[in-house]
């Protein structure tokens, strides 16, 4: 199946994910790569809060790309399409998680970096929101120490407290991604809002 | 009056809240103070970077799809492809093993091609004898059967005769189903559950 003539890659932001999943489950490149323009940030985002391994991330949202277009032709339009991406990348993160349990985090650089300029080279980016010096330090220490916390969440909170105030993520879609009770999520969510509060007043004092 | 339960504390944040249970929050320091609380913390959230991969990604997940044509592979037979670059990169030694060990094997026979040639010979000798041996044994054996009285026998015993095509058949079966259970990879639906 092709594209219409007059849809180039300025139309194709304009599309639905569902019909950008009908050109790609016809063959199109151009739908697979506005698809992956489309999730790549949010996927690899959530993916590296998971794990806590960059380079890890990047493979596992690798895989998970390769999951969802090798079996775009069983895709329900009945449901989103984000959802659907989701929750492969979740399940390939926890199937990770449950063999090995990273013990530490890798926001200052990649567990395996040798050498300090290694480290920087693959620490985490935190973009500066504000305008002062200070302010932008200020709001890496504080995006820091709440990495960190999330961090020590248990996986299944992770996931929700990432999706919901991370992504964005409203809780129906939540329950969906994460095949839980829509009270679960609720709960899961108000338990790792209470654990961050604790860990990150532990970590100021 | 009740304290803010979690439920109402995410509809404040979402500016949800009925006007009578905001006025309790501005009269309540405990209530306002974990409203406070929650609404920093879900800022600061709010306000964690958005991670983009390494330059090039879209480029690789393609690569992916396309290596061993994956998109024109039987689905039950994509789940082999390596979708990760430390799974090609095992893959990839194999493979360059295969092709050194080949190419090893290939110089030597051209280096010695009498030894070949009788090693070859020789091979071709065994298999031919066995091919008789086992050929000419079945002959013998098949001549030997009384086609005749066993064709009687057997219909003069319908019942023990759809008896044991009934076993017969029901074992074909069973072999096959386990065979097919034992080979089929595991099925994952990566839909979401209504």
């Amino acid at each position: 199946m092709s594209p219409p003539p007059e849809t180039g890659p300025t139309e194709a932001e304009r599309l639905e994910d569902r019909e950008v999943v009908v050109f790609a489950a016809g063959g199109e490149e151009w739908a697979f790569r506005e698809l992956v323009r489309r999730y790549e940030r949010p996927v690899f985002s959530l993916l590296v809060r998971m794990v806590r391994d960059r380079e890890l991330a990047e493979d596992l949202a690798q895989e998970t790309f390769v999951k969802v277009f090798n079996a775009i032709d069983s895709y329900n339009p009945a449901y989103k399409f984000s959802s659907w991406i989701f929750k492969i990348a979740n399940n390939t993160a926890i199937d990770v998680l449950r063999r090995k349990e990273p013990d530490f985090l890798a926001l200052e650089g990649a567990p395996h970096a040798a050498t300090a300029a290694e480290a920087e080279a693959t620490a985490l980016q935190l973009s500066a929101r504000s305008e002062s010096p200070l302010d932008e330090l200020e709001a890496r220490e504080l995006g820091s120490m709440i990495e960190a916390a999330i961090s020590r969440l248990r996986p299944e909170y992770r996931s929700c407290i990432l999706l919901r105030h991370v992504e964005g993520r409203p809780y129906e879609e939540i329950a969906e991604i994460l095949d839980l009770p829509l009270g679960t999520v609720k709960t899961y969510i108000h338990r790792a809002r209470n654990e961050l509060r604790v860990l990150l007043r532990a970590t100021k004092e | 009056m009740h304290h803010l339960t979690p439920d109402e504390i995410d509809r404040w944040l979402e500016q949800a809240l009925p006007e009578v249970r905001v006025a309790h929050l501005e009269g309540c320091d405990r209530c306002a103070w974990e409203a406070r609380e929650t609404l920093a913390l879900t800022q600061a959230m709010g306000a964690l970077p958005s991670l983009a991969p390494t330059h090039g990604f879209a480029d690789r997940v393609l690569a992916g799809l396309r290596s061993p044509a994956a998109g024109t592979l039987p689905a039950a037979w994509r789940r082999w492809v390596p979708t990760r670059r430390r799974a090609w990169a095992l893959a990839a030694s194999f493979a360059g093993l295969s092709v050194l060990s080949t190419g090893i094997a290939t110089a030597w026979a051209l280096a010695n091609p009498g030894l070949v040639a009788a090693a070859a010979g020789t091979a071709q000798a065994s298999v031919v004898a066995l091919f008789d041996t086992v050929r000419t044994t079945i002959a013998n054996q098949l001549s030997l059967v009384p086609w005749g009285d066993v064709a009687n026998a057997l219909t003069a015993q319908p019942l023990q005769l759809a008896a044991f095509a009934l076993l017969a058949i029901t074992s074909y079966v069973t072999l096959l189903v386990t065979l097919w259970n034992l080979m089929r990879p595991p099925r994952r639906s990566y839909a979401p559950q209504a």
